[in-house]
C-alpha cells in the first residue's frame, strides 16, 4: 500500500495558480519585448501597469477582499497613486495596463472567473501571436506555436484552479467537516497514466485546433492605406505625366488585427498597378542642378545583384527605402563592386550600366549619378554584414553619409509586377535625361503610415522578432528530447537493476540477498498493479497479494530479518520463489501493461 | 438511482434542483445559438465552414449523446421507478463549466462588438473547452457503465463504540472504471448532526482498489443508519461531471456514557433507602427512643434530664434513627415527545442524549447504594414501540447500555403508560415533568436549556471581506443565502423545540429534583428543588 495524500492544501494549490498566471504573464512580455525593442518606450508603461496591477489584484484576492472593495481600491489607486508615477512609466498605456490588469489578477483566484482572468494574459500573448500578421489571414507559423503554448497554458491554467477549487471543496465548508486521512493505494491499474497524458493531448490539441480554426474568422481588421508610391518614379513630385520610363504605381495598405492594446505592428500588403504613360524628359528637368533633389533612393538588403538594371536581390524583390531629408546636399558616392563602367574610365557616358561582371570603383568626382543612387542603402535599416557594417556585402561608402534622424521601416517586399521598360531611346537622345537602369521601388514616402490618428507601426518584411521564442523551442525541444532519451532508457535500467536483484554483479551479503529477492518480488507485484508500504508487514503483503512464492520470501525474509540463521538452502529457495512471484505477479496483467512497465520507474 | 430514502443531502447538493439545474441544462443548448449568430459573418458562409467544423462538431455530437443518454434514462426509469432520473443523465455541466460556457458567449459578444482578437479567441477557447468536457463526461462517465464491476465497502470503526470516543470512517473503492480525465468525488455523513467527510480521489488511483480514511469526531449516541455516500465523477478541470450515484451504506452503535451523578441519596427521600440505618439531625434536642450515658464532649443540649435524674447520673439522647426503606426503585426515561425527527436543530438530539446519560448515571449511582433498580424506557422493538423494562445491575451493563443507545424520541408510548401504579417508589428522569396519574412519583428535571447548546454557527459575515478564502464556492451569494436560510430553519426548530420542551413550574415541582451538570469536575449534581 502507497499512502499518499490526493490533492494539495488550498495555500499550495493557490500558490501553483499564482506560479502560472504569472509565467503566462511574464512569458508573453519577455517575448514581445524581445520582438519591440525599437518601442520599449511604448512597452515600459504597459509592463509597469501589467505587474503592478496583476500583484494589487492578487493582493486583494489574497485578503479575501469582496469585489466591490477590491474594483474600488483598484479605482483608487489608479486615480490617486498611478499619476504619481515617474514620466517615462506613466501615461495613458499605465492605465490602460493597469486597470485590467488588476481586475483579471483578482479573478485569477476567483471562483467561476477562470476565462476572465484568462483575459488580460490572452491579450499580451496575443500582441506576440499577431505581429505583423495579415488580418485576414492565420498567424504565421511561429504565431501558430505561440497560439498552441496559449491553448496549452489555458488547460493547464484551468487545471490548477480546479485543484484548488478541489482543495477548497475539501477543507473549507461552513460546518466542521471530518479530517481525512491520506489515502491508500492498494492496488493500481496498470497503463492508466498513459491513457490519462493522451486525454489531455487530445483535450488540449482539440481545443487548439478549434480555437486556430474559428477565432481568426472573428477577427477585425484594421485596415490603414499607406501613401502613394511611384514605383520607380524618379520625380514621383514633378507634376503632370511622369518622366521615362514608364513606372508602376503601388498604393500599399497597411493591416492588423484588432487588439486592446494598439501597438500592434501591422503588415504590408502592396497594391502595384501597371505602368502608365510617360513621357521624354531632358535630363536638367529631372535633376537640376542639385544631386537627388527629392530622390528616393532604393535600398538593398542582402545580397545585392542587378537585374536588367534594376536592384533586386535575386528572389525577384525589390527594396525600396523611405526618403531621407536633406538629401539636396547629399553626395553620395558608392563603390559597387558588382557595377561595371561601360566605358571603364571610370565615368559614366549616358549608356545603362552594366550589372556583369566585377565593376571597376568610380572616383569620386566622376562618379555616375545614376549608378549611386541605386545602390545606396540606409544605413540606419541595414542589416549589418559579417563585417559589422550596415551597408551590404560588397558596398562600401567613401564619403560621409549624413544618417536620418529617426529610423523607419525600410523595406517592402513584394512581387516585381512587370520588366521595366528600358531606355532603349535615350541614348540616341542626347538633350534627354539619362536612363539608366532605375530601382523599380522609388518611393519617397516613409511606410510608417498615418491613419486617422497615431502612427500605426508596420512590422518589416522578414522581421520576426523571434529568435527568442526559437531559442525557448530549441530548449523545449532540448528538455523533451533529454526526457525521451531518459524514458527510452528505462527499459535498460530496469534489465540491469533486475539482474542485479537477481545474481548480484558483486558478491553480496545473505541478508542483502534477501532483501533483493524481496525487491524483485516488490518489482513483480507493482508491475500487476499491487502497491507495498514500507509499514506493512512482509506476511501482510503476501496474504493480501495471494501470488505463488511471495509467501515463501516473506516467511524468509521474516526470519532475516529477526536474525534468524539464513543457509544456502534458503537462501537459493528465497531466490528461486522471489523469480517465482515475479513471474506469476506479471502473468496477472495484460500483454500491453508487461511492455508499458518496462517504462515505469521508479520499479517499487 | 433514486435516492435512497433517509439519504442525507447536504447543502450544497440541494441547490441544484430545479432551476439550477434546467439552468445548467440549458446551457447546453442556448449558448451556441447565440455563438451562431456571432460568427456568423455578413455573408453567412463562413459561420458553416468554420464553426460548423469546429464547434458545432463538437456541439452536435453532444447533443447527440445527450439525446441517446436521455432516451435510455426514460427507458430505465419506466422500467424501474427507482432508477436516476433521466435529467440526470444530460446535466452534466458544473456551475463552473456553467459559468465559463457563458463567460465564452460574452467573450464572443464582446468580440463582435470591438473586434478584439484577444475576446475572440477567448470565446472560442473557453466555449470549445467547456463543450469537448461537456462530450467527453456525457460519453464516458455518465451512466452505470464505471460502476458495473464497482466495489465499495464502507465502515465506520469501532462497530459498537461509547459516546465520546473517537470514529474513523474506512471506505474501500475497487474495480471502479474511472474515465480518463476524471476525478472521483466521494461525500458522506456518517451521524445525522456530525462532520460530512469530503473525498477527491485522481482516476488512476480509483481505478485500482483504494482506501479511504477520515476521523469523524467524537461519537454521537445512537444506532446509526448510515446512508449510502454520495459518489459522481468531475473532469480534471472542474467543467463537467456525471450524475450522482449512492453506494456504501452500512451501521455502527454507539452506546451511551453512564454520566457520573452526585446526590442520588437525596432521591431516596429521607429513608435513603440505604442497607444502613441513618440519623434525623434535624436538632440537637430531637430524639427520644436511645439514650446513653453521658460522654465528655456531648451536646449539653442533649441531655436528658428527666432520666438523669432518675438515675442520678447524666444520661443524653440519641438521635433518631430512620430505618432502612423500599429497596427497590423504577427509574423511568421519560422520552415521549412528537415531531423531534423532523426538527433540523442538534438540540433535540443533546437533550436526549443528556437525559440517557443522567438516567443511566442515576441508576449506576443508586445500584451502586445497593438499591435495586430497574430501567424503563419506550424503545422500538420488532418495529414498534414497546415499553422496555430491564433490571440494572453490575452484570447488565452492555445490555443496559444497548438499550441505551436505541432510545429515541418517541410518541407512541405516553409517560403514563409507562409508570407502573403498583408500585411505590418510581423515579422519572424528565426534561418536562408534567400531571400523571400515579402518586410516588419523583421527578428528575433535565432543563433544556442547561443541557443543550446553540448550534446555529452562523459564519460572521464582514461588509468588507469574503467570510471563505476568495475562490471557494461556500462564497456564492447564493450559499450565503441558503447558509443563512438554513441557520434561520435551524433557530426556528430550536424556538420550537424549546417552547415543546419548555418547563417553568417549578414551584409545583418543589422537593423533586434537577439534573444540573458541574462543568469543573464534570459530574453531575441532583439537586432537590425548593
Amino acid at each position: 500500500m502507497k499512502a499518499f495524500a490526493s490533492t494539495a492544501s488550498p495555500r499550495t494549490a493557490a500558490i501553483k495558480i499564482v506560479a502560472v498566471y504569472w509565467a503566462l504573464l511574464v512569458f508573453g512580455m519577455v517575448l514581445y519585448t524581445a520582438m519591440r525593442l525599437d518601442a520599449l518606450a511604448i512597452l515600459e508603461p504597459m509592463w509597469a501597469g501589467t505587474i503592478a496591477g496583476t500583484a494589487l489584484g492578487q493582493v486583494l484576492a489574497v485578503r479575501r477582499y469582496r469585489t466591490w472593495l477590491a474594483v474600488l481600491l483598484i479605482i483608487a489607486v489608479a486615480l490617486f497613486i498611478l499619476p504619481h508615477a515617474p514620466p517615462e512609466l506613466g501615461g495613458k498605456r499605465l492605465w490602460f495596463a493597469f486597470l485590467p490588469a488588476a481586475m483579471c489578477g483578482y479573478w485569477s483566484l476567483g471562483d467561476r472567473t477562470s476565462l476572465a482572468s484568462f483575459w488580460f494574459p490572452a491579450v499580451i500573448w496575443m500582441l506576440s501571436i499577431l505581429d505583423g500578421a495579415h488580418a485576414g489571414a492565420m498567424p504565421n507559423g511561429n504565431g501558430l506555436v505561440l497560439f498552441a503554448g496559449l491553448a496549452v497554458l489555458f488547460v493547464v491554467f484551468l487545471r490548477v484552479r480546479e485543484e484548488r477549487r478541489v482543495a477548497l471543496w475539501r477543507s473549507v465548508a461552513p460546518e466542521p467537516l471530518a479530517s481525512p486521512l491520506p489515502m491508500l493505494v492498494v492496488k493500481e491499474r496498470a497503463g492508466m497514466q498513459l491513457a490519462r497524458g493522451a486525454w489531455g493531448v487530445f483535450v488540449t490539441g482539440l481545443g487548439f485546433a478549434a480555437t486556430a480554426w474559428l477565432a481568426p474568422t472573428l477577427w477585425k481588421p484594421e485596415t490603414h492605406d499607406g501613401k502613394h508610391v511611384a514605383v520607380g518614379a524618379e520625380s514621383p513630385n514633378q507634376i503632370g505625366v511622369p518622366c521615362c520610363p514608364a513606372v508602376a504605381e503601388d498604393e500599399p495598405t497597411h493591416t492588423r488585427v484588432k487588439e486592446y492594446f494598439n501597438i500592434g505592428r501591422a503588415d504590408t500588403e502592396h497594391h502595384v498597378s501597371e505602368p502608365k504613360d510617360c513621357r521624354v524628359c531632358p535630363e536638367e528637368e529631372t535633376y537640376a542642378s542639385n544631386e537627388y533633389a527629392g530622390f528616393t533612393r532604393p535600398s538593398m538588403v542582402g545580397d545585392v545583384h542587378y537585374h536588367d538594371g534594376v536592384p533586386c536581390d535575386g528572389t525577384g524583390h525589390y527594396h525600396d527605402v523611405p526618403a531621407v531629408d536633406g538629401y539636396g546636399t547629399y553626395t553620395p558616392t558608392v563603390r559597387i563592386g558588382s557595377y561595371q563602367p561601360p566605358s571603364g574610365t571610370g565615368g559614366y557616358d549616358g549608356s545603362s550600366p552594366s550589372t556583369t561582371g566585377a565593376g571597376t570603383p568610380s572616383s569620386p568626382g566622376t562618379a555616375n549619378p545614376w549608378a549611386t543612387p541605386s545602390q545606396w542603402q540606409n544605413p540606419s535599416t541595414a542589416t549589418p554584414n559579417a563585417n559589422g557594417s550596415p551597408y551590404p556585402s560588397g558596398v562600401s561608402i567613401t564619403t560621409n553619409v549624413p544618417a536620418p534622424a529617426a529610423p523607419t521601416p525600410s523595406s517592402y517586399d513584394y512581387e516585381r509586377p512587370s520588366q521595366p521598360t528600358p531606355p532603349a531611346a535615350q541614348p540616341h537622345h542626347p538633350a534627354a535625361a539619362p536612363t539608366p537602369a532605375r530601382p523599380h521601388l522609388a518611393s519617397n514616402t516613409s511606410p510608417a503610415v498615418t491613419h486617422n490618428g497615431p502612427s500605426t507601426p508596420v512590422r518589416p518584411d522578414r522581421v520576426g522578432g523571434f529568435e527568442l521564442l526559437h531559442w525557448v523551442a530549441v530548449l523545449i525541444a532540448a528538455l523533451f528530447f533529454v526526457q525521451l532519451a531518459a524514458l527510452l532508457l528505462r527499459p535498460l535500467r530496469r534489465a540491469l537493476v533486475l539482474r542485479h536483484l537477481r545474481r548480484p554483479f558483486w558478491s553480496e551479503t545473505v541478508d542483502q540477498r534477501v532483501s533483493n529477492a524481496w525487491q524483485l518480488v516488490l518489482v513483480g507485484l507493482r508491475d500487476a498493479g499491487w502497491r507495498a508500504d514500507g509499514g506493512e508487514a512482509p506476511r501482510e503483503v503476501a496474504k493480501r497479494v495471494q501470488v505463488d512464492g511471495v509467501e515463501d520470501c516473506a516467511t524468509i525474509l521474516d526470519r532475516a530479518r529477526h536474525g534468524i540463521r539464513i543457509d544456502r538452502e534458503d537462501l537459493d529457495k528465497m531466490v528461486a520463489s522471489a523469480d517465482g512471484a515475479y513471474r506469476g505477479a506479471r502473468t496477472k496483467v495484460g500483454r500491453f501493461a508487461r511492455a508499458i512497465s518496462w517504462l515505469r520507474w521508479p520499479l517499487v | 438511482m433514486m435516492t435512497p430514502p433517509g439519504t442525507w443531502a447536504p447543502s450544497d447538493r440541494v441547490m441544484s434542483a430545479a432551476s439550477a439545474r434546467r439552468l445548467r441544462i440549458a446551457s447546453l443548448l442556448a449558448p451556441m445559438f447565440i455563438v451562431t449568430v456571432l460568427v456568423a459573418d455578413d455573408a453567412g458562409g463562413a459561420m458553416m465552414h468554420a464553426a460548423g467544423f469546429a464547434l458545432y462538431g463538437i456541439w452536435l455530437a453532444l447533443v447527440v449523446v445527450l439525446g441517446v443518454r436521455f432516451v435510455i434514462g426514460c427507458r430505465r426509469k419506466a422500467a424501474d421507478s427507482s432508477a436516476t432520473a433521466p435529467w440526470d443523465h444530460v446535466d452534466v455541466l458544473t456551475s463552473s463549466g456553467t459559468a465559463m460556457l457563458w463567460t465564452g458567449v460574452a467573450a464572443l459578444v464582446l468580440a463582435r462588438v470591438t473586434g478584439w482578437a484577444s475576446f475572440s479567441v477567448l470565446g472560442v477557447l473557453g466555449v470549445g473547452v467547456v463543450l469537448l468536457a461537456a462530450l467527453w463526461t456525457a460519453c464516458a462517465a455518465v451512466g452505470e457503465r464505471p460502476w458495473r464491476r464497482a466495489k465499495v465497502t464502507r465502515s465506520v470503526t469501532p462497530a459498537i463504540a461509547v459516546e465520546g470516543e473517537m470514529l474513523r470512517e474506512q471506505i474501500t473503492i475497487a474495480d471502479l472504471d474511472v474515465p480518463p480525465g476524471m476525478r472521483l468525488f466521494v461525500l458522506g455523513r456518517a451521524m445525522r448532526h456530525g462532520a460530512p467527510s469530503r473525498y477527491v480521489v485522481d482516476g488512476k488511483d480509483a481505478c485500482g482498489e483504494v482506501k479511504l480514511e477520515a476521523e469523524l469526531g467524537a461519537a454521537l449516541r445512537g444506532e446509526h443508519q448510515v446512508p449510502p455516500l454520495m459518489m459522481w465523477f468531475a473532469d480534471v478541470l472542474g467543467l463537467a461531471r456525471s450524475g450522482v450515484v449512492y453506494r456504501g451504506e452500512t451501521t455502527f452503535a454507539v452506546k451511551p456514557r453512564a454520566a457520573a451523578v452526585d446526590g442520588v441519596q437525596k432521591l431516596l427521600g429521607a429513608g435513603g433507602d440505604a442497607q444502613i440505618a441513618r440519623q434525623t439531625v434535624h436538632a440537637p434536642t430531637d430524639g427520644t427512643f436511645r439514650i446513653r450515658e453521658y460522654v465528655p464532649g456531648d451536646d449539653a443540649r442533649r441531655v436528658h434530664w428527666v432520666r438523669a435524674a432518675q438515675r442520678d447520673d447524666l444520661v443524653v439522647r440519641l438521635p433518631d434513627e430512620i430505618p432502612p426503606a423500599e429497596p427497590s426503585i423504577r427509574l423511568v426515561l421519560d422520552n415521549e415527545l412528537a415531531l423531534c425527527e423532523a426538527l433540523n436543530c442538534r438540540a433535540a438530539d443533546e437533550l436526549l442524549d443528556a437525559l440517557v446519560r443522567i438516567w443511566l448515571g442515576i441508576g449506576k449511582a443508586l445500584t451502586a447504594n445497593g438499591t435495586r433498580v430497574t430501567l424503563v424506557v419506550a424503545a422500538e422493538k420488532n418495529g414498534a414501540m414497546k415499553l422496555v423494562e430491564r433490571r440494572m445491575d453490575s452484570r447488565a451493563t452492555d445490555v443496559v447500555a444497548q438499550l441505551g443507545s436505541r432510545v429515541a424520541w418517541q410518541n407512541g408510548l405516553t409517560l403514563e403508560s409507562m409508570l407502573d401504579k403498583s408500585a411505590e417508589r418510581q423515579i422519572v428522569v424528565s426534561a418536562r415533568p408534567r400531571r400523571v396519574g400515579t402518586e410516588h412519583v419523583r421527578w428528575v428535571v433535565v432543563p433544556e436549556v442547561a443541557w443543550t447548546s446553540l448550534d446555529v454557527d452562523t459564519v460572521t459575515e464582514d461588509t468588507f471581506e469574503h467570510p471563505f478564502p476568495v475562490g471557494s464556492p461556500e462564497n456564492r451569494r447564493t450559499r450565503r443565502h441558503r447558509e443563512r436560510h438554513t441557520a434561520m430553519v435551524k433557530w426556528q426548530d430550536r424556538a420550537f423545540f424549546s417552547q415543546m420542551v419548555c418547563w417553568s413550574e417549578w414551584s409545583r415541582y418543589a422537593g423533586d429534583h434537577v439534573a444540573r451538570f458541574d462543568r469543573g469536575r464534570g459530574r453531575v449534581i441532583v439537586e432537590v428543588i425548593p
